[in-house]
């Protein structure tokens, strides 16, 4: 049999399997805990079915760090499902209510905050801002998280590049940073238009409705990667 | 700061951290998924997914969370999810992963985001129109696919989790 997981892999297998078997044999959780046991078993065999199945492994640098430079998209985004976990029951115990990630409705309320410094009135009388309350609240500051998070992580692994205009957009469309900008502008307006009436993006609706198996969800992001294959195979065919 | 901007904060910087170093704010990431030629953006999301299903299910069977569906509103949610489809394509970033951009030093993202929160304060003003056009076309509710199917959750989140797997395999697979 040949061996698919690292020793770094390996480690973090059989610590966290022995802690998530301990809770249950304490009583501090229910049965769950015993999903301990494969990650025990394959962290002692270094050997995983999963890896295997999908054809990954974890035994080389290469093998985790897929894309270049990066981490692997397989386990920064079981880590983004682990944060989803959390960051739900954080805000069910702290705020009363559970709240799921997401991020558009963040653009409402600085569009809002924009307007209420022309015309607090009109902000005051406007139905949609009455219904989505112009504040700083939860989701804002995680939009506002998010910009420091991908800044913090770039600056401290050298990827951080200032970038004016895509290279795959320079290829096809020239290096103009007004087309770009133009573009970019205009995409905007028409996505935004689109996450406010489908009520929500990739983020709320991709990745948090569909955790929750939601029907709209389902809907939306099958639309979300429909339109955008046509629109972008239209602008990225070749001549 | 409040504990719920505290709590935000936090949320968003592991979030964009994450986000970064699955280099899944590029442009060209975006594009690459759009265009079915890179599927690193599959990969995250699917994986995000398959942990976060099943650890949701379990909180909610242990009555520590409740689930806020969005809206099935036929309308909207069709007409929505086109426009936002187009939109995304034009502008090459959705809505998380622009702020994200910026933070990574891809600038240009930032006329996306303006460009966005024009969208959305012309969505505001435009909201009665909608509300008794689009929006009124018929609406099923806050509905769950396992309500929708009468299918246990966990039966439905295994079958997806399987079926995303058996993608990741396919993407290995085929070098995408």
């Amino acid at each position: 049999m040949n061996t698919n997981i690292g020793s770094l892999d390996r480690q973090i297998r059989i610590l966290s399997g022995i802690i998530l078997l301990a809770l249950p044999l304490m009583n501090m959780v229910g049965p769950w805990g015993w999903i301990g046991v494969p990650l025990i078993v394959t962290g002692v065999y270094k050997f995983c079915p999963l890896y295997s199945f999908i054809g990954v492994n974890s035994c080389s640098i290469e093998g985790v760090v897929k894309n270049a430079d990066g981490w692997s998209p397989y386990i920064a985004g079981a880590l983004v499902g682990v944060l989803a976990i959390a960051s739900v029951y954080l805000t069910t115990v702290y705020m009363g209510k559970s709240t799921y990630i997401g991020a558009s409705t963040t653009f409402v309320r600085a569009a809002g905050f924009a307007v209420q410094g022309v015309d607090p009135v009109h902000v005051a009388e406007n139905a949609y801002y009455l219904k989505e309350r112009v504040k700083l609240d939860w989701q804002f500051l995680l939009v506002i998280g998010i910009f420091f998070g991908a800044l913090l992580s770039s600056t401290t692994d050298k990827s951080f590049k200032l970038e004016s205009v895509p290279d795959i957009w320079r290829d096809q469309f020239g290096p103009s940073i007004v087309y770009r900008a133009l573009s970019s502008f205009i995409g905007g307006i028409i996505a935004m238009m689109g996450a406010r009436l489908a009520d929500g993006c990739p983020s709320g609706h991709g990745l948090s409705g569909m955790m929750q198996l939601s029907v709209s969800s389902f809907v939306a992001l099958a639309l979300f990667f429909g339109f955008g294959a046509i629109v972008a195979n239209l602008m990225y065919r070749k001549i | 700061m409040s504990t719920e901007q505290l709590l935000g904060i936090c949320t968003g910087i592991i979030f964009g951290f994450l986000l970064q170093k699955a280099r899944v704010l590029r442009y060209e990431k975006q594009i690459g998924a759009l265009l079915f030629k890179d599927m690193t953006i599959f990969k995250f999301m699917l994986s995000a997914i398959i942990v976060g299903m099943f650890g949701i299910m379990a909180l909610v069977d242990l009555n520590l969370i409740t689930l806020i569906h969005k809206s099935m509103n036929m309308g909207g949610v069709i007409l929505g999810g086109a426009l936002f489809g187009i939109g995304w394509a034009v502008m090459g970033f959705c809505p998380g992963t622009s702020i994200g951009a910026i933070g990574e030093g891809r600038w240009h993202a930032i006329f996306g985001v303006l460009g966005m929160v024009v969208g959305a304060g012309l969505y505001a003003e435009m909201y009665p129109f909608y509300k008794v056009t689009v929006l009124s076309w018929g609406d099923f509710g806050k509905i769950g696919l396992p309500e929708a199917l009468a299918v246990n959750h966990w039966v439905i989140a295994s079958v997806l989790a399987v079926l995303f797997i058996w993608l990741f395999r396919m993407f290995e697979r085929k070098g995408l």
